[in-house]
């Protein structure tokens, strides 16, 4: 199993505009995103018992496309699950992630981003949640973590994982690649390792910093 | 008897967890049973392959064009595939064109999204379950290296939706690749241009092997069922998709939102899938095409 250094910088508070502002990046892969909320929502999309939560993702060039928007579905689905909804009715949580830099981390990044953001708002939620991408390569069968662009060419099965902080369970995976049940449960329990021992606390520093 | 009736309008959760607990569901299913599935191919006469796939109620249609085209820069040696999946209007009164109108009227948190969000979603898990499963190989389609390639548009339309869409695109994808049939083209070297055979030669494509997709979903903490329907899509709180291609090996595991799972049950998830896997290359892609 390969530790590589891997650089994991964050930033809370670097906008002035939203409620709840961060900037976190993984190597080469920087987002930044801004949270207002809970604030005014349009007729059409008022949900009488819950807060309506809308996240938009803005690539560093270019339209919207597919990746985007998947991107963005996937963000929405898990947050309305973890924000505390129901105590805000009829309004509604706009999450902006703006992509500076992507060297293919993209997705972990901007669910790390997007958790600091909302404490940094303010927001309810019932647990932290942090992400973790690792891949195991193709030659020697060892485990990268948060493998960039280059390494993505010789790497066989790749997954990322989103932990919760209570229980450390999975709440969302995406992997791809051809495995079976036993290389599923040997990246889980290596990438639930390294949330629990680098990501976690770096939430728990910046916090403390804060308040 | 009218009790019964009234509850399922006003209560339609509570009516629903009744069945459930009983271990069963209103539609005569056990918990781990899919919809009868039925695969016709061969449907569509104006593309290279083709198929219509009823998963219970739920209907799709996939067509493939083949056309001919010169390959990318950094692929010269390989075609390539580009996979659409479109919901339109007409598939279910809770999918309205316009992007501004949300689907407020169901409980459910994780499947509620826009119809650009849907689709865009939908294609690329087909796209991603073709590149990941290796069930093409892209370098068959290439006809004469840095020249010529074909070029496959996999367009898939759901008809009517009825839950449980992408299980049925998989199904369907699947099935008209096996029916593809392309003509044997040469390249004449002088004019630069492709020629083809006559009297024409078909050829199909190799599958390596047969994706198919489960969908796996949760209401209440312990509970795991498999393809839901549409009402059971408005009370779900957590799915899984999980594709297999054999009986042993999966390629894609994407699980979204809501809350989370244990590894005893995730693990009991991937089990379900790789049965229902052989159930359905046992039943479904075995038939003649």
């Amino acid at each position: 199993m390969q530790f590589l250094e891997t650089k994991l910088e964050a930033q809370l508070g670097c906008l002035t505009k939203p409620d709840g502002s961060a900037k976190f990046s993984i190597n080469d892969t920087v987002q930044i995103c801004g949270v207002y909320g809970p604030g005014e929502v349009k007729l059409m999309k008022e949900i009488a018992e819950r807060a309506y939560v809308n996240v938009i993702y803005k690539p560093r060039v270019g339209a919207n496309t597919n990746r985007e928007k998947v991107m963005e579905y996937t963000l929405r689905s898990i947050l309305d699950g973890i924000i505390l909804t129901s105590l805000h009715p009829r309004t509604a949580i706009n999450i902006i992630i703006q992509e500076i830099q992507n060297d293919s981390n993209f997705i972990s990044c901007g669910i790390n981003c997007t958790c600091l953001a909302l404490l940094d708002a303010g927001i309810p939620l019932k647990f932290t949640f942090a992400s973790v991408r690792l891949a195991l390569t193709e030659d020697d069968n060892s485990i990268v973590y948060f493998p960039d662009s280059k390494q993505d060419k010789k790497i066989k099965i790749s997954a990322t994982f989103i932990f919760d902080s209570i229980d450390k369970d999975v709440i969302s995976s995406n992997i791809d690649g051809i495995f079976d049940t036993k290389d599923f449960e040997y990246l889980m329990n290596n990438a639930k390792q390294y949330a629990i021992t680098n990501i976690f606390p770096l939430y728990s520093k910046l916090i403390n910093e804060k308040y | 008897m009218q009790d019964i009736d009234i509850n399922k309008a006003t209560e339609p959760y509570e009516y629903y967890l009744k069945f459930i607990k009983e271990n069963c569901r209103p539609d005569n299913r056990r918990l781990s049973d899919i919809r009868p599935c039925n695969v016709t191919t061969n449907c569509i006469n104006t593309v290279n392959g083709s198929s219509l796939v009823k998963l219970g109620s739920t209907n799709v249609i996939c067509g493939i064009n083949a056309r001919l085209c010169r390959p990318k820069e950094d692929r010269p040696n390989k075609g390539y595939i580009v996979c659409n999946v479109e919901v339109p209007a007409l598939c279910s009164s809770k999918n309205f064109k316009s992007s501004t109108q949300s689907s407020s009227f169901s409980q459910s948190s994780v499947s509620s999204s826009t119809i650009e969000q849907t689709q865009a979603m939908l294609s690329q898990l087909m796209q991603d379950i073709l590149t990941e499963s290796k069930c093409i190989n892209e370098e068959e389609l290439c006809i004469k290296v840095g020249k010529l390639s074909w070029v496959l548009f996999i367009d898939l339309i759901c008809l009517n939706n009825d839950g449980n869409v992408q299980d049925a695109c998989c199904v369907a994808m699947v099935s008209a690749l096996k029916n593809l049939r392309l003509y044997q083209i040469e390249y004449n070297e002088e004019e630069d241009k492709p020629v083809v055979k006559y009297p024409l030669e078909y050829k199909s494509l190799i599958l390596y092997n047969e994706p198919v997709l489960t969908t796996l979903f949760a209401i209440e903490e312990n509970i795991l069922l498999t393809d839901p329907n549409k009402h059971e899509e408005d009370f779900m709180k957590t799915f899984v998709h999980i594709c297999t291609i054999d009986s042993q090996k999966i390629c894609l595991i994407r699980k979204l939102g809501g809350f989370c799972l244990k590894i005893e049950q995730l693990n009991m998830c991937i089990t379900r899938a790789l049965d229902n896997g052989k159930y359905i290359r046992e039943n479904v892609y075995k038939n003649k095409y």
